[in-house]
């Protein structure tokens, strides 16, 4: 008993953000949904999810600039509902970056520690020291005006971390910045974040910066918490319709279970089609509402070069005809017309794949086939 | 594009047409305040004896030195009152706020007498308010406050208050907000208006005359009693005098909106 | 169970808790222009709205009975006739303004180029100094032994010196004089807020020029207009110093009344009806323009 215990009490301490139950209305619409959840110290968490859904609103409750309706936030263990965001232990980083216009870099970055009345030579110490984390040297005499977008970002983000918060929050920190600098901007991220070891919480609608960036992501969407994991878990296997879409994964069949076997489950279109997947854990059979796979695990082929009969536990096997073929560079969209059902299914084939997409014309048949190790089931 | 200049020159003539008849009584008054008509109304010679004569002239320096009295204390609580006004109304929202906002445009507006005399009646029936420098200055500053909200208002529709929301992350008392970050954004409306209400405090006429009482001659007071009798060049340098501190007042402006410009 | 009562016990509390932030806020920073505005203007409207309905004695001195004399003469005797020539006059006044203001504040905004502020400054300088000099210096120009016929005569366009003054059009002169940039300004300002990309759509989309004008320039700026248009309105109306100094005697407006009331004849009952009728009209015609879309359009051109 107290060994669990002990456990537990040391999981608690490394809690670093709760959020409890928490519902923020605006007149009309349910911002924020009863949602619940924990971040650990020193990870990189983010909120993901479209335009809308509630995921900056959330933010600014932990950041203390809104107030909620219902429900608890607490960061490092204290619970923070009623300080105003001057005296909560997190700092924002604003996606308009929010500079003071009327102050040089290092005037900006320096803002919070001289409300902590800490003296000046430590003050220009520790910002000189952020500088430097932040790739700014130099520049500590320039204005906002003067600097780029990029640079201003990172005096945003060394104006928050000089003050050492408990959690770092940022505001699609990067949505501002054309897509190279987007890239450049997320590996600094991670490294400064690897450097200092403060606890990030990132909000954003890109799906592909809160996989390269996150050791665990939220998804959400009209102010509901949909799923938390790691990118891998949320890429490979997500749980619901809309974060399955979100994620890329816009093959999704509608289904029930019909029987098990063997650690496998088998589900029925309502076209009566049979797909076979892994039996999920802890997910109740009465609960699955169908299956999804990514677009880039589809293998396609001629249907005279597709092998004559293949055991629907390993690999599922369908007919159909090229709708439309779109090339992309790297790789190519192709919309599959399956036979006895009223859609279409995409294929993204790689450079490799290239013979095969040469002699593809449209109308022509095509058989689709991938391991059913890789069908996703969902819930709804 | 010949259409075009040729519109441009025709509304370009107009403009300087219009500009020209503007000032043609300043430009005149400024001249003939240093011509040695004895009525000031024609050209006769260069002198600066009138300048001379308005040195000596005590009633003149006593209107003088209320007049800036007046103008200066108003200009300070105007601006005071104005940006207080104008960061409650931009902040807050409430019912009646409507309401508030276009009874501040009121004393902005309306005819002067319409104010002067309503103000007279209240001073000496209502509220017993000592005529001179009291009801000179409540007066003034009821119809300059307005300005200084309107002006102070409409810069802050231009802001980007993310800082203020910034700032109170960072750990700043909306207090420190207001005066680390806010005010300092906020200084160039504020002068505007401080170097608009000095010349319009300064030069009021009608809304003085009436609350001003015996004995609480201002400038413009004096000038209109002069007047009486014809115009004299010594109200002529009044008059350039006028003009000239309003032109300070304003290219100073220009310079500071240019000066935040870059 | 427990747990959802506490939540909303607080949820309650938190949005007391805001409403006591916002009041507190609220008399914080508008505790003063609110006393302004009830005390120095609300008040003494009430207060000449009371001594309207108050007699006055043979001496000139104040009888407190109740009377609606005052109240009838500015309705319908002859004070009412001098009201509705004070809005006529006045609105004559703001069409002219809007005439010749509207294309100067449109040269200035499209074809000032650099030299923008230099005009909107020549333009400013001198409406805001010394109203009174300025006047009677243009008095003197326009007078008979002015610099106008002075030159006219000279170069022998007439015999005799017009007589400009004391005329309703010298009045009308004056008022377009004295507020004429109060009328160029918002103009200015809404034209200068205009999206260029607005005015580019049109012009793509097969308008010319003049049809453009009147189809998208001018109804963008209709705020502009009707900013302009109270700022210059509504003083006008009440006006004292112009009539004076260019009508004398043969031209009386409102203003003229309520002055002569309050000072020569020293009947406040009268005068403070007039002042209030005035007043009155005007919140109307102020309350009415303000509810078709005036306020920002003014706010912007400060």
């Amino acid at each position: 008993m107290k060994e669990s215990e002990t456990k537990k009490a040391a999981q608690k301490e490394s809690i670093c953000l709760e959020v409890r139950d928490v519902v923020k209305r605006f007149p009309g619409v349910t911002a924020v949904d009863h949602v619940s959840l924990q971040i650990e110290e020193g990870e990189i968490f983010s909120f993901l999810g479209p335009s809308g859904c509630g995921k900056s609103t959330l933010l600014r409750l932990v950041a203390g600039l809104e107030n909620q309706d219902q429900g608890d936030i607490f960061i490092a263990g204290k619970v923070v509902n009623d300080l105003p965001p001057y005296k909560r232990d997190c700092s924002t980083v604003f996606q308009s970056h929010a500079l003071f216009p009327h102050m040089s870099v290092e005037k900006n970055i320096g803002f919070g520690l001289v409300e902590r009345k800490i003296p000046k030579a430590e003050i220009r110490k520790r910002v000189m020291d952020k500088i430097n984390l932040v790739n700014l040297t130099g520049l500590e005499d320039r204005f906002p005006h003067q600097l780029s977008g990029g640079q201003m970002q990172r005096v945003a983000l060394a104006r928050s971390l000089v003050l050492e918060p408990s959690v770092l929050l940022l505001d699609e920190p990067l949505a501002a910045l054309d897509r190279k600098l987007r890239k450049e901007m997320q590996v600094e991220l991670r490294r400064i974040q690897r450097e200092v070891g403060t606890t990030f919480l990132n909000v954003t609608h890109d799906q592909k910066e809160a996989l390269s960036l996150s050791d665990r992501i939220a998804v959400m969407n009209a102010g509901v918490l949909l799923q938390i994991g790691t990118p891998n878990d949320i890429y490979e296997r997500p749980r619901t319709k809309f974060v399955a879409e979100f994620m890329g994964a816009t093959n999704i069949f509608d289904g029930r279970v019909a029987g098990t076997e063997d650690g496998m489950i088998e589900i029925k279109t309502p076209g009566g089609i049979r797909m076979f997947a892994c039996d999920p854990k802890g997910m109740a059979h009465q609960d699955i509402s169908g299956c999804s796979i990514h677009p880039e695990l589809v293998q396609l082929m001629p249907s005279k070069d597709a092998a004559p009969s293949i055991d629907p536990r390993t690999k599922t096997v369908m007919q159909g005809r090229v709708h439309e073929v779109i090339y992309l560079g790297d790789f190519s969209e192709i919309t599959v017309r399956l036979e006895g059902m009223d859609r279409l299914l995409t294929v993204f084939q790689t450079r490799t794949g290239e013979g095969v997409i040469r002699r593809l014309a449209k109308d022509e048949p095509v058989a689709v086939q991938w391991d059913c190790h890789h069908t996703n089931v969902l819930v709804e | 594009m010949k259409r075009r200049q040729i519109a441009s020159k025709v509304l370009g003539g107009l403009s300087a047409l219009i500009v020209v008849f503007l000032w043609a009584p300043v430009v005149l008054i400024i001249v003939f305040s240093f011509s040695s008509n004895k009525y000031g109304v024609a050209w006769e010679g260069f002198t600066l004896s009138w300048y001379a004569k308005l040195l000596q002239n005590t009633d003149v320096k006593d209107a003088l030195f209320r007049s800036l009295v007046v103008a200066g204390v108003t200009v300070v609580v105007s601006t005071l009152v104005g940006t207080m006004t104008a960061y409650g109304l931009y902040k807050l929202s409430f019912r009646g706020k409507q309401f508030l906002r276009t009874s501040i445009l009121l004393p902005l507006v309306f005819p002067s007498v319409v104010t002067g005399s309503a103000l007279l009646v209240f001073f000496t029936r209502l509220i017993h308010i000592p005529l001179g420098f009291p009801s000179i200055i409540i007066a003034h500053i009821v119809f300059c406050s307005p300005l200084a909200v309107f002006i102070i208002l409409g810069r802050m529709q231009r802001f980007d208050w993310s800082w203020e929301e910034a700032a109170m992350d960072l750990g700043a008392t909306p207090v420190r907000t207001f005066m680390r970050v806010t005010a300092p954004q906020l200084l160039p409306a504020i002068a505007a208006s401080a170097m608009l209400i000095f010349p319009w405090s300064f030069d009021d006429f009608v809304i003085t005359y009436f609350v001003a009482g015996v004995g609480s001659t201002t400038l413009p007071i004096y000038v209109f009693s002069q007047l009486r009798f014809g115009s004299t060049p010594v109200l002529n340098t009044i008059g350039t005098l006028f003009v000239t501190v309003t032109m300070l007042g304003l290219i100073l402006l220009g310079l500071l909106q240019k000066r935040e410009k870059r | 169970m427990m747990q959802t009562i506490d939540t909303e016990v607080s949820s309650q509390a938190s949005i007391r808790r805001e409403k006591r932030r916002l009041l507190l806020a609220m008399s914080a920073y508008l505790s003063p222009i609110i006393v302004i505005v009830f005390v120095f203007v609300f008040a003494p409207l009430g207060i000449i709205l009371f001594f309207s309905f108050l007699k006055t004695g043979p001496y000139g001195q104040i009888v407190y009975e109740f009377t609606v004399e005052n109240i009838k003469a500015v309705l319908v005797g002859a004070y009412g006739k001098i009201f509705l020539q004070s809005i006529y006059l006045a609105l004559q006044t703001n069409i002219l303004c809007i005439l010749i203001g509207y294309p100067i504040s449109y040269f200035i905004a499209r074809y000032g180029g650099r030299f923008k502020a230099l005009w909107v400054f020549l333009i400013i300088v001198p409406s805001w100094s010394s109203y009174l000099i300025r006047l009677y210096a243009l008095k003197t120009i326009v007078g008979t032994s002015g610099v106008i016929n002075d030159t006219l005569i000279n170069l022998g366009f007439i015999a005799e010196p017009l007589q400009i003054l004391y005329t309703p059009f010298a009045v009308m002169m004056g008022l377009v004089y004295a507020w004429l940039p109060f009328m160029i300004l918002p103009i200015y300002a809404s034209l200068e807020g205009l999206d260029p990309a607005v005015l580019e759509a049109a012009t793509d989309l097969g308008a010319p020029p003049v049809r453009r004008f009147f189809r998208v320039t001018l109804p963008l700026t209709r705020g502009g207009l009707l900013a302009g248009s109270i700022l210059v309105f509504i003083p006008t109306v009440g006006e004292w110093l112009v009539p004076h100094i260019f009508g004398g005697s043969k031209v009386i407006m409102a203003g003229t009344l309520v002055a002569q009331k309050f000072t020569v004849a020293g009947n406040i009952p009268q005068g403070s009806s007039l002042a209030f009728m005035l007043a009155a009209t005007l919140i109307l015609i102020l309350y009415l323009t303000i509810k078709f879309g005036g306020r920002e359009a003014l706010e912007r051109a400060l």
